[in-house]
């Protein structure tokens, strides 16, 4: 069920876009295809220059690693949208009358600061390093000087990768700097351990918790639940970085 | 958004003080740290306003704008605190109505049995006054002499007066309404139940329950997020050279930024409780509101909850040897002086049945065996016939005589002292010698598997037949249990009948589970089990050896005519005393945790529109391309920022009537609910802020300069 969630995700991203530059033995939808589920899934590859690909297939490329939970992925994938799901039971929950339950287990006020603290984090580890690029002129003599949409998208690509555990890279060469591989390497750090630090508590914290004989308000399956928790995802992820959208690639 | 309940102004100058009050950054950095955020922002928008020109960079707007932000900003910061200042005043109102009861009242003390005027605060325990009709009753007490009707309505709402008798308590506050009566005052000054409630209520200002600590931390997170997004985003506006306001920046974060939901959080909370009360339902602590929301087993006792009580006969059932007529007689006889309703429903019936015994004369001077919880009968002693043979049918010849009437008159005649008895069938069997015991044990189950409990009636040693009686269901218990049933609540009835008749009852009910022949110990075992299992378990009970169970069970709620004890251990008290009640108490408990639900949902949901509406306001006018995120075609960029900010602002109040009222509540399946409240106010958060921001923006733009 979740990994049709998954695939869903993924075809949702590659119909609004279409490569502009590189031809390659895929094809336009093949390449991109490729493109976005690997970077989905959190591997990294990608068979094509990302300088090449239009606004919309980046845009696509960014949501993937702004989700960063797209279940069996080659990282977070899963335990992402374990805190999700939590989060979205929790609303779902109250929606309908009910202290909040996960595998008939309550979910406690604990665990929603934990998860909201893994929500915290990620924004904070690409926007805050983004601003410090910025003005530290790092950001400006990697990338030709100038101050555009392009090389903001290229600097808001570089961390989000980081923070995503994802590996694919937008900056090209001129980012070997003592800079960038420092500020990269942390990020990579902060955007692995802590996540998986506070996931693990929630996990510890429900290991210990009696499990109900009890059958489940909301079944956590079905189109239903679903649907809610996709609507979910998008308002925590996208809507944090929406202005951020609009700023970068969607002004290319 | 005017909300008006009675008499009681929402522009009471007392809400106005006290919501002006809790303005202040202190209380809001304590409680609400999301309105203290917009507070924050309220300042430095305007700080602006009044030093123009502090940067060129970020202050590129006239001074107006500033202003006009900032003054939309604490309105909305104040229509958060005018809620929960309204739900207050509403606990307040009903304190106030209670706390009038107790003003000081003459009492006519009883001294050596003369009357002595007191003040009614002089009055200690154990002290006895003399109240009359019309007069009120001092304080809590316990009646020793005399019967009275009393009106109990300040205290109970329920509009009838009561009829009590001795040793019934009764309520200091209350009126007699007839008659007059003895009272030994039981409670002391200032801790009779009326202040007891004051307390409760008063307490309303309450700690937090889990779910509301849950679902602060989930806005201040939130919050939290949308603060570092607008912060980067600062920065990153200016090097990308977008000449971003500062107070436009404001605007985006306070718009982000759960306030709905953050600012109607505490009315919730406080207006759940006033619910309840307004059912007379004290509760002692929100959680025990959020419990009952959660509760998935409610254990009922029979008695009183899913019956009225009071057992009618319903059927005669004669044994082999005798007629039906023999039945009535001697059932007739044997309850012509038992005062019960269930002795009266035997005498109604067997009027209705118009058979009347021909002993009546005899039995008219009988004297009356009382009953004993040892021997467990009651019944008549027929007086020693004085002129015995004169007449061999004295009282009626007409009637047809039956193997009762002439058994009944061999004896007498043969001077044997005739005793007629009725009781439960083993405590007549006990006596009984001449019957057939597997006839009668046989009959008897027969009448309990149709849901009646048999009562045995003897005359002498000698079985003569079945009394079937039978407790009435209570009025629409079917309905309600329909109700709970279907929100996938399990009910469980704790009966001491046997199994056969709980059964039925069940049954005809609609109840789940029986617990049958249980005593009421059995009760917190019951609890416990069900607790293990991980079920949230509400219950009911009014005597002191109910006292371990409610204050076992996650809903515990007391009878106001229970016990003190009772009353202590149970997290809620019913003023009613109407068991049925906790049905109520589960419905608006649900009702409290799907308001927030589904007022958090809107609030997030809202943020989609008020994207696009302030976005296009922000980058329009450098990045041309931008432009395509315009939907709304907003007069101009100020007036987005102000329309979305009023938006923001008067949403708060259009849903003060909801968050104080409660989201509708249906009785039905959860995943029906669930998609509902989803379509209304998932959907309708995304679609309303659209239309209200475009609205706002046409009427702000036939005034825009």
């Amino acid at each position: 069920m979740l990994i049709g969630f998954g695939i869903m995700l993924i075809l949702g991203f590659s119909q609004q876009s279409g490569p502009t530059g590189l031809e390659t033995r895929f094809g336009n939808f093949g390449t991109v295809l490729f493109n976005e589920a690997s970077i989905a899934t959190n591997t990294g590859s990608a068979n094509s220059a990302l300088t090449g690909m239009s606004p919309n297939a980046v845009i696509g490329l960014f949501l993937g690693m702004f989700v960063q939970a797209i279940p069996g992925a080659d990282g977070l994938g899963m335990m992402m949208m374990i805190v999700f799901v939590i989060l979205t039971l929790f609303l779902v929950g109250l929606m309908v009358g009910k202290t909040p339950e996960f595998m008939s287990m309550k979910i406690n006020p604990r665990d929603v600061k934990i998860a909201a603290f893994v929500f915290l984090i990620h924004p904070m580890i690409i926007l805050i390093p983004a601003v410090v690029a910025y003005t530290t002129d790092n950001a400006q003599t990697v990338v030709s000087g100038v101050s555009s949409p392009m090389t903001f998208t290229q600097v808001l690509y570089e961390y989000t990768s980081a923070a995503a555990n994802n590996g694919s890279d937008y900056l090209g060469t001129s980012a070997n700097t003592a800079f960038w591989n420092w500020s990269t390497a942390w990020v990579m750090i902060l955007g692995r351990y802590p996540p998986i630090g506070l996931m693990l508590a929630i996990a510890g914290s429900f290991t210990t918790r009696d499990r109900k004989e009890v059958v489940e308000p909301i079944k956590t399956s079905g189109p239903l639940f679903v649907g809610v928790l996709s609507v979910m995802v998008f308002i925590l992820t996208v809507l944090t970085f929406f202005p951020f959208l609009v700023m970068g690639p969607f002004s290319l | 958004m005017v909300y008006q309940r009675g008499k009681q102004s929402i522009f009471d100058s007392k809400i106005l003080r006290d919501s002006a009050v809790k303005l202040s950054p202190l209380y809001l950095a304590r409680n609400s740290p999301v309105m203290f955020t917009v507070e924050v922002a309220f300042l430095l928008v305007l700080g602006i306003a009044l030093i123009p020109n502090m940067s060129s960079d970020f202050v590129n707007e006239n001074s107006l704008f500033y202003f006009e932000s900032a003054i939309i900003l604490i309105a909305t910061v104040w229509f958060a605190t005018f809620s929960e200042s309204l739900s207050e005043a509403q606990a307040r109102a009903k304190v106030d109505s209670l706390r009038n009861l107790e003003k000081e009242v003459q009492a006519k003390k009883l001294v050596g049995g003369e009357e002595v005027p007191v003040a009614s605060t002089s009055l200690r325990p154990g002290d006895r006054v003399r109240v009359y009709a019309g007069e009120i009753i001092p304080r809590d007490g316990i009646i020793t002499e005399g019967k009275s009707f009393i009106d109990e309505s300040m205290m109970t709402g329920e509009s009838n007066p009561v009829f009590k008798e001795k040793d019934n308590p009764v309520l200091g506050g209350t009126k007699v309404a007839s008659d007059k009566i003895t009272v030994e005052i039981t409670a002391e000054a200032g801790k009779s139940f009326l202040d007891e409630m004051v307390s409760l209520i008063e307490g309303a200002t309450r700690p937090k329950t889990k779910n509301e600590i849950a679902l602060t931390i989930l806005l201040a997170g939130l919050s939290l997020i949308f603060i570092t997004v607008v912060g980067t985003m600062m920065f990153l506006g200016y090097y990308l050279g977008y000449r971003m306001d500062i107070a436009v920046l404001f605007a985006l974060l306070v718009a982000l930024m759960p306030t709905t939901i953050g600012a109607l959080l505490p009315a919730i909370g406080i207006a759940g409780i006033n619910r309840l009360a307004r059912d007379n339902i004290v509760v002692k602590s929100g959680k025990g509101v959020e419990a009952a929301g959660d509760c998935d087993v409610l254990i009922l006792d029979k008695t009183g909850t899913i019956t009225e009580g009071a057992r009618r006969a319903i059927a005669f059932v004669p044994l082999e040897a005798f007629t039906e007529q023999d039945i009535v007689e001697a059932a007739y006889a044997s309850s012509f002086n038992d005062p019960t309703p269930e002795g009266r429903s035997i005498i109604e019936l067997a009027n209705q049945m118009k058979i009347e015994p021909s002993f009546m004369m005899e039995v008219l001077a009988a004297k009356p065996i009382d009953f004993n919880s040892e021997t467990r009968y009651s019944g008549i002693e027929l007086s020693p016939k004085k002129k015995l043979s004169v007449n061999p049918s004295p009282s009626n010849p007409d009637l047809p005589r039956t193997r009762v009437s002439s058994r009944i008159e061999d004896m007498e005649g043969s001077n044997i002292q005739v005793r007629i008895l009725k009781g439960a069938v083993d405590a007549i069997l006990k006596i009984a010698s001449r019957v057939n015991e597997a006839e009668l044990k046989w009959k008897a189950q027969e009448v309990s598997k149709t849901g009646g409990t048999p009562l045995a009636v003897a005359i002498n040693d000698e079985v003569i037949g079945l009394v079937s009686l039978k407790d009435t269901l209570k009025k629409d218990i079917r309905e309600k249990l329909g109700e709970v049933h279907i929100t996938g609540i399990n009910t469980v009835m704790i009966t001491g009948d046997n199994l056969l008749t709980a059964r039925m009852i069940a049954k005809e009910a609609g109840i789940d589970q029986v617990m049958a022949e249980a005593k009421p110990t059995d009760k917190l075992g019951r609890v416990v089990d069900e607790q293990l299992k991980g079920h949230v378990v509400g219950m009911i009970g009014d005597g002191t050896n109910d006292a371990p169970a409610l204050a076992k069970a996650d809903i515990g709620l007391a009878m106001n005519r229970g016990t003190a004890a009772a009353r202590e251990a149970a997290n809620m008290v019913d003023l009613d005393s109407d068991p049925s009640k906790i049905l109520k108490a589960v419905k608006l408990g649900k009702q409290l945790l799907m308001t927030r639900g589904a007022i958090t949902t809107f609030s997030i949901a809202n943020d989609i529109a008020k994207y696009f509406a302030i976005l296009p306001a922000m980058f329009s006018k450098v990045n041309p391309k931008a432009e395509a995120l315009n939907l709304m075609h907003l007069h101009s960029p100020e007036s987005a920022v102000i329309s979305t900010l009023i938006f923001n602002a008067v949403i708060i109040p259009f849903l003060i009537p909801l968050s104080l009222k409660g989201v509708k509540y249906k009785a039905e399946p959860l995943e029906k609910t669930f998609v509902k409240n989803m379509l209304i106010y998932g959907v309708g958060g995304v679609v309303l802020p659209f239309a209200g921001i475009k609205a706002i923006d046409l009427l702000v733009g036939l005034f825009w300069r």
